[in-house]
């Protein structure tokens, strides 16, 4: 299995809940190993399986918590 | 064999729909303490929800509640839960928590509150500043181009807790929140003070850098009332809105990163700069934004024609005014990191932003010459001329003096002859601070910057009947000329 690294910066995270909620909400998807939400640096990095997830999935996901997600 | 239940009926619920209903369910109600915003109640239920025993959770910031629908004779108990989301900080109880012993953390989601106390907090506040400034505190220091350095330093000192507490204060105060919340809590004072302690780094090396080119150059940087009052509106207006923002109200949230992207000034929102040392260039940036003693410093270090005293001039200026800024900075760290204060602080530091934005932009309409409340700030002890009484006049000139000194404008109200040319001798004191810029809209065409102790003469004929008004630089003080036939 290879994975692939993404960072999405996320500048409306504003408080010490939402990287909880955004760590939490993408641990639900599948083929994702692993997730960092930094509330300072407002980054979320993802290290992923390409062939069971996509950075679009994530994305809607972010967007579903109510977050405005911008891949950088 | 999943539940019956569809998860369209309660579309905000959570519901485990894995969980086999073998047993009977019951419905639970715990009082929360600790949420403060919506991803809370998402954090909450998405948590609850994988354990095995809970079919529903709907949390509901409004009421700080959290029902539960969950295995009967089960561990869904108070202790269960505050043991789970002990590291969240949240609290759960059967019992009501008593109220206000929690206080949002983060003020664009702060719940309406107690709002009176805040608000006569910065009431006080606001007219122990309208007081300093009143009683003409610059006439404890004056300054001329013999000035020592360690002499500006102490003008800066004063500048930097009164009137450019205002301005470059006021946006310290409104963008510290923003900057705060970059860290997180568990950063030391130290650490959160960074943005605070570039902002002045770039605010002393800026005025240094450019202290030397006023030095050198001249009048280069002689920006015309009109942009200088612009520049403080739409700064002053982008405080507005942040000053909203720390009062809770939720429908402008969403204006934190649009609307200052849009305004090309952005001077008071960070989000133009990247990274953090975004506050390093805005501090030094605050070298245009005209405050009286700022000014009175530039025009000294534009009056020592020799780039090195330029440099230093403003370098001490800068310098002198870092205690009062670093003591905005601090407070406003300090406060925002401890979550009983915060939100009163947030509260406090809202009334003030909009204070001293509408402060300011009163300031520049005076400028401007457009209609103000100037009445309620401006020291209008009009010394008026009697009013038969129209100035001599000396070689077909009418001759008015007028001195400008840290109390304003003596006298501030002429009467004059249309058409008949017009001498106007100023002279400014040695501590006239704002007084010492004068903006005359319609009479004078550029801002007149006045050297302490060096009289002006300006000479104008006013060809049509009426009043016009003029101020200092800053707004501060006013008088007006009337002129008859």
């Amino acid at each position: 299995m290879s994975t692939q690294t993404t960072t999405f910066t996320i500048p409306d995270m504003h408080c010490e809940s939402c990287p909880k909620v955004i760590k939490i909400s993408l641990e639900e998807l599948p083929g994702i190993s692993a997730v960092n939400a930094d509330l300072a640096t407002k980054n979320v990095t993802v290290i992923y399986d390409p062939s069971k997830v996509t950075t679009a999935q994530m994305s809607t996901v972010i967007k579903e918590n109510g977050y405005t997600p911008q891949t950088s | 064999m999943t539940p019956t239940v569809s998860i369209d009926s309660h579309p905000q619920c959570y519901y485990n729909r894995s969980m086999k209903p073998n047993q009977p369910l019951v419905e639970s109600t715990f009082y929360v303490q600790g949420m403060h915003c919506a991803s809370c109640e998402i954090l909450i239920e998405k948590r609850l929800i994988k354990q095995n025993s809970v079919v529903m959770v709907d949390a509901q910031l409004s009421k700080n509640i959290i029902t539960v629908k969950h295995q009967k004779g089960d561990i869904i108990t108070p202790s269960f839960l505050n043991k789970m989301f002990a590291d969240d900080g949240y609290q759960f109880s059967y019992n009501a928590f008593k109220k206000s012993k929690y206080i949002s953390a983060n003020a664009t989601c702060a719940l309406p509150q107690d709002n009176t106390s805040t608000f006569f907090i910065a009431a006080l506040i606001i007219i122990g500043f309208l007081l300093l400034n009143k009683t003409g505190l610059t006439t404890l220091v004056s300054v001329n181009t013999n000035s020592s350095l360690p002499l500006f330093l102490v003008f800066g000192l004063l500048a930097g807790f009164s009137s450019c507490a205002a301005l470059v204060g006021g946006i310290v105060l409104s963008v510290s929140k923003q900057w705060v919340s970059r860290y997180g809590n568990t950063d030391s004072t130290l650490t959160k003070l960074q943005p605070h302690f570039l902002f002045n780094t770039g605010r002393v090396l800026g005025f240094i850098l450019f202290g030397a080119i006023l030095g050198y150059v001249g009048t280069f940087f002689k920006l015309s009332p009109l942009f200088t009052a612009s520049l403080i509106v739409l700064i002053s207006i982008v405080m507005v809105v942040l000053g909203l923002q720390m009062l809770g109200i939720r429908s402008l949230a969403q204006f934190q990163i649009r609307l200052p992207k849009s305004l090309t000034v952005g001077l008071a929102d960070e989000s133009n700069f990247k990274g953090r040392l975004a506050p390093f260039f805005m501090g030094a940036l605050t070298f245009f934004l005209p405050c009286g003693f700022t000014i009175t410093a530039q025009t000294l270090a534009l009056a020592s024609g020799n780039p090195i005293s330029g440099a230093l001039i403003m370098g001490g200026f800068a310098l002198g005014t870092i205690p009062g800024l670093l003591a905005v900075g601090y407070s406003s760290v300090k406060l925002h990191s401890n979550p009983n204060t915060s939100a009163k602080f947030s509260s406090i530091a809202g009334y003030l932003v909009l204070f001293l934005a509408l402060y300011n932009i009163n300031n520049q309409l005076t400028v401007l010459g457009l209609p103000n409340v100037s009445f309620l700030f401006a020291t209008t002890a009009a010394t008026q001329v009697a009013a038969a009484d129209l100035p001599p006049i000396v070689n077909g000139k009418q001759v008015i003096k007028m001195q400008a000194s840290a109390n304003g404008f003596t006298p501030n109200n002429f009467k004059i002859r249309a058409g008949v040319p017009v001498s106007w001798q100023i002279t400014a004191t040695a501590n006239a601070g704002c007084a010492s810029s004068i903006v005359a809209n319609g009479i004078l065409p550029d801002r007149l910057d006045l050297a302490p102790n060096v009289p002006v003469t300006k000479e104008f004929i006013a060809s049509n009947t009426g009043n016009y008004r003029f101020s200092c630089g800053m707004g501060m003080y006013t008088g007006s000329f009337n002129v008859v036939n």
